[in-house]
């Protein structure tokens, strides 16, 4: 190989380095591998390095419930992302499954027993599959938010989060309440 | 907001078995989310010495950790989505030790920092001020973002007194109008009463068989005559009743002429005054009470509440006033006149209630839905007009059709259901009060065919029915209104009664000549004391000397110079100018003697001159311009054809970025400050207007202690020292020179810029 072909070899990893700190990384099912410490915390090792006290991310919580999963370290920067967390093996996608688990609370509203508009606000009392729960959302424009036709997502007056994954699967009155949330 | 919270007496004994008093605990917080995820209760209690978690296992609390403080590294309270995770580090080891949803985020932040001071033996003390409320003290209820105001448990009686206050120097006016408005009353409700006396008196022979004195004599003086000892018509009544009836009209015309003018004018007088004094409340408040408010809200307050204040003087008190006044007044009418008939009249009154109730309580979420819908379906509208070059760039049109189009169903669907719902409750409320009428007809009818009443009298009830069932419609809803207006009126006295910035008190020092010498000891501030953006800042700054701010966006560089210009105060550590706390300094002599530069310079509507004199009104024309000259703005400014009586337009958008920078730089250099501060003066111009202004600013920082912010550091290049600062740490500090020797963050920052600079070189 003539030197001036070697250089340009060269250039081309350092630019291809270069390149890659701007890439996301992806780990494939096999690439990593998960350390539950049984104290709500949680390790990551991939093939150069251990990475303790992770943290889970989706990337589309909304639109892609269930794919692109980012995980970062403690202070939040992000180490790599995993496609389909689906296909890891079983104890991985128990040890994910935990570590979102952790993050995201989002309770799915079962049943609305009651929603009513005051000065702003709309008060609810709900059923949700974490237990009962009444709560006030304000400025219903910026914080009910309706992605999709029957789906909401709320958001209260502390920024706690709720969804109704499907009005239309609700009971008839708690349907007849949701209307208050426009 | 106290971290001892009441806790229920099991999680009191089983701590007791563990050796530990209630009186002993530091910490006593309840969680609303349970150690299953679902929402429960668990508790962190914490003494001293122990820290425990107390969880419920089938109802009967149980210690599930402990942990003596002695283990405890770090306690920090961490942000996740809708919840946050309460974590400690024990000997190098992070754990998880529980969980609660966002509305109790502050209380469980609050303990991480009460622990953390106690682990570090007092050694990050913090100074908290932060009582935010989020949830009604009385009714638990959660409090609107931006108040306090619960607007359930608003003290009407309370409002409307304080609101009355405002009236007692208009009290005279406020008198004649109450008179006034009783005479109209009268007026509408006397009317009645003389058709009957027309009908029972002048058309028919048939008198009521029991009529009042005051009606015999009323009629008496009338005509002249004694009517009782008179059968038959009496033709001479029939001219002075109807001019009674003109007097009752004309009376209500005249009465309605001045109450127009002097109603609108007394709500309109009263609005004016709280308005300014709200807007006064507003400039006397310090900037942590608007990081907490978004200026839309504010500006909520000082038009739309001030609007419904309006509304609630001059339509809803005197709506309720009228409505409540010939409610009582006709019914007490009615039920002495003949108290059957009148109940019997009254029936459809509550119908009407309940029926138009039932009607709005559908109505109203179909209301919120249209206007929610409006709002969506504007927003459509607004995107695509605004952004319509890039709708046609990517030819996009059918999409956005398609958009509007599903918003516009929307919007239709809810307009039908409202629409029909209407359409409903109009005829049905008509025949409840038609049916009610015929009743009294019924009713009635036999009673005049018995002899008991007159024609007059059963004309003159339904006439008195007809005033007041319809009013049964809105009583309901008038509540509601009331309510409404009077818990904006509490919003506006709310900001009244904001503790406003303290500029001197009985602790306060006078320095009215800086000399400039700066000390972080130890500073550590946040927004929100749970993130702190500023951790352990250590810098001794030496009058006239010209510190630089380095680091990475987020750092905390604006930050520290809010601290110095004390918009905010340190939480733990001490920052002191002259040797002074500056907490202590009055704030009067401290902000006249700071100067500030910013990257986009603020001007205000107004001339260009005016803009310069900002800080010193007073200043003469020639100081004006020398301060313009140094600057280097003179010369731009004599070009425009107004010279200095130039108007900037709002927020100085007649004039060039580079410009606005030069004239801020005039104000600065006006203000004559012994501590200046440069916020990314020169980031937002091009190379030649940047000469322009690094020269300016060479000229103002000459003598004075100055801290510099720039993201590029070659206009740092004559600061005395850099203070480089990540993530709110301050990382490295010294001379351009010494830190680039030492190889750290700044030399790395130096060589990205000097490679992104070639790379623009090339390009170029």
């Amino acid at each position: 190989m003539s030197s001036a072909t070697e250089q340009s070899t060269t250039e081309k990893a350092q630019a291809d380095a270069g390149w890659q700190q701007w890439q996301v990384r992806y780990f494939e099912p096999g690439e990593i591998e998960l350390i539950d410490t049984g104290k709500g915390v949680i390790h990551l090792v991939t093939e150069d390095r251990c990475w303790l006290d992770v943290r889970f991310r989706w990337c589309f919580p909304q639109s892609k419930p269930g794919r692109y999963l980012s995980i970062s370290t403690a202070r939040d920067d992000e180490i790599g992302v995993i496609r389909e967390p689906a296909q890891l093996p079983k104890e991985a996608r128990r040890i994910c499954e935990f570590g979102i688990e952790l993050r995201y609370f989002v309770p799915k509203i079962t049943r609305i027993y009651k929603a009513d508009s005051r000065a702003g606000l709309v008060y609810l009392i709900t059923e949700t599959d974490r237990g009962e729960k009444e709560f006030a959302v304000n400025d219903p424009r910026e914080n009910i938010l309706q992605p999709q036709p029957g789906r909401y997502l709320l958001q209260d007056v502390h920024g706690n989060r709720y969804e109704i994954e499907d009005v239309s699967q609700l009971d008839q009155k708690s349907q007849v309440e949701a209307t208050m949330l426009g | 907001m106290s971290l001892v919270e009441s806790y229920p007496d099991g999680v009191r004994d089983v701590l007791r078995d563990h050796g530990v008093a209630g009186e002993d605990f530091v910490i006593a917080l309840e969680s609303d989310i349970g150690p299953d995820g679902q929402f429960g209760r668990q508790w962190l209690m914490a003494t001293p010495e122990r820290l425990f978690v107390v969880q419920q296992e089938n109802g009967v609390p149980e210690v599930a950790r402990q942990l003596p403080l002695g283990d405890v590294n770090r306690a920090a309270a961490e942000s996740m989505v809708g919840a946050g995770v309460f974590r400690v580090t024990t000997n190098g080891e992070p754990e998880e030790l529980l969980r609660y949803s966002n509305a109790k985020g502050k209380q469980f932040g609050k303990a991480a920092r009460k622990l953390q001071e106690i682990v570090t033996e007092g050694k990050e003390p913090f100074h908290d001020d932060d009582e935010e409320q989020s949830t009604c003290p009385s009714c638990s209820r959660p409090l609107p973002p931006d108040t306090k105001v619960c607007p359930q448990c608003i003290n009407r009686r309370k409002t409307l007194a304080r609101l009355f206050s405002y009236m007692m120097p208009y009290w005279k006016l406020f008198l004649v109008t109450l008179i006034l408005g009783g005479l109209a009353m009268g007026s509408e409700l006397a009317r009645p009463l003389i058709m009957e006396a027309l009908i029972d008196w002048v058309f028919t022979e048939q008198r009521p068989p029991q009529a009042s004195s005051l009606m015999l004599g009323f009629l008496g003086a009338l005509g002249g005559t004694n009517l009782m000892s008179q059968q038959g018509q009496h033709p001479e009544l029939f001219v002075p009743l109807l001019l009674v009836l003109l007097g009752l009209a004309l009376l209500g015309l005249v009465n309605g002429l001045i109450l127009s003018r002097i109603t609108p004018w007394l709500a309109q007088i009263l609005t004016r005054n709280i308005r300014q004094e709200l807007y006064e409340a507003f400039q006397r408040l310090g900037l942590k009470f608007f990081d907490k408010k978004n200026v839309g809200s504010l500006m909520t307050r000082v038009t739309q509440d001030t609007q419904s204040l309006n509304n609630l003087l001059s339509d809803a008190l005197p709506e309720a006033f009228w409505m409540i006044g010939t409610f009582v007044i006709i019914t007490t009418i009615l039920l002495i006149k003949d108290w059957q008939l009148a109940l019997i009249g009254m029936i459809p009154g509550p119908l009407v209630m309940v029926v138009a109730g039932w009607f709005f309580k559908r109505l109203m979420p179909n209301f919120r839905r249209m206007w929610s819908r409006w709002s969506r379906l504007g927003s459509v509208v607004n995107d695509s007009l605004s952004g319509i070059r890039v709708v046609k760039a990517f030819a996009q049109e059918g999409r956005e059709i398609d958009r509007f189009s599903t918003r516009n169903d929307d919007l239709f669907q809810t307009g039908v259901t409202i629409e029909r719902y209407f359409w409903v409750m109009m005829p049905t409320i008509g025949f409840i009060i038609g049916a009610g009428t015929l009743l009294v007809w019924y009713v009635g009818g036999g009673k005049i065919l018995a002899g008991r009443i007159s024609l007059g009298e059963l004309m003159a009830f339904t006439m008195y029915l007809g005033q007041i069932l319809p009013a049964f419609r809105w009583i309901g809803r008038l509540n509601q209104w009331i309510t409404r207006s009077l818990t904006a009126c509490e919003r506006i006295f709310e900001v009244l009664d904001t503790t406003p910035e303290v500029y001197e008190s009985d602790e306060t020092v006078s320095v009215p000549n800086i000399e400039g010498h700066v000390k972080f000891d130890d500073v550590t501030f946040g927004y929100d004391p749970n993130k702190p953006v500023l951790k352990n800042i250590n810098i001794d700054v030496k009058p006239g000397e010209m510190i630089g701010l380095v680091g990475p966006s987020g750092a905390g560089k604006s930050t520290t110079v809010s601290l110095i210009c004390r918009f905010y105060a340190a939480q733990q550590g001490t920052l002191s100018i002259d040797g002074v706390d500056i907490r202590k300094i009055s704030l009067h002599d401290l902000r006249r003697q700071i100067g500030i530069v910013l990257q986009e310079p603020f001007l205000f509507s107004g001339t260009i001159a005016e803009n310069i004199a900002y800080a010193k009104p007073e200043a003469t024309l020639e100081e004006i311009m020398d301060a313009a000259k140094a600057a280097n703005a003179h010369e731009f400014i004599v070009k425009f054809p107004d010279g200095y009586d130039t108007q900037v337009g709002e927020r100085g958008g007649r004039l060039s970025g580079g410009e606005r920078q030069r004239v801020s730089i005039a104000r600065a250099i006006l203000h004559d400050p012994r501590i200046l501060i440069l916020d990314e003066a020169t980031a937002s111009v091009d190379t030649e207007t940047e000469k322009k202004i690094q020269d300016a600013l060479a000229r103002l920082v000459q003598g004075r202690t100055t801290f510099a912010i720039a993201h590029r550091l070659s206009t740092l290049r004559n600061a005395d020292r850099l203070l480089v600062l990540e993530r709110g740490e301050q990382r490295e500090l010294g001379t351009h020179d010494e830190l680039l020797e030492a190889d750290g963050l700044y030399s790395r920052l130096v060589k990205m810029q000097s490679e992104i600079n070639e790379i623009r070189a090339v390009d170029g």
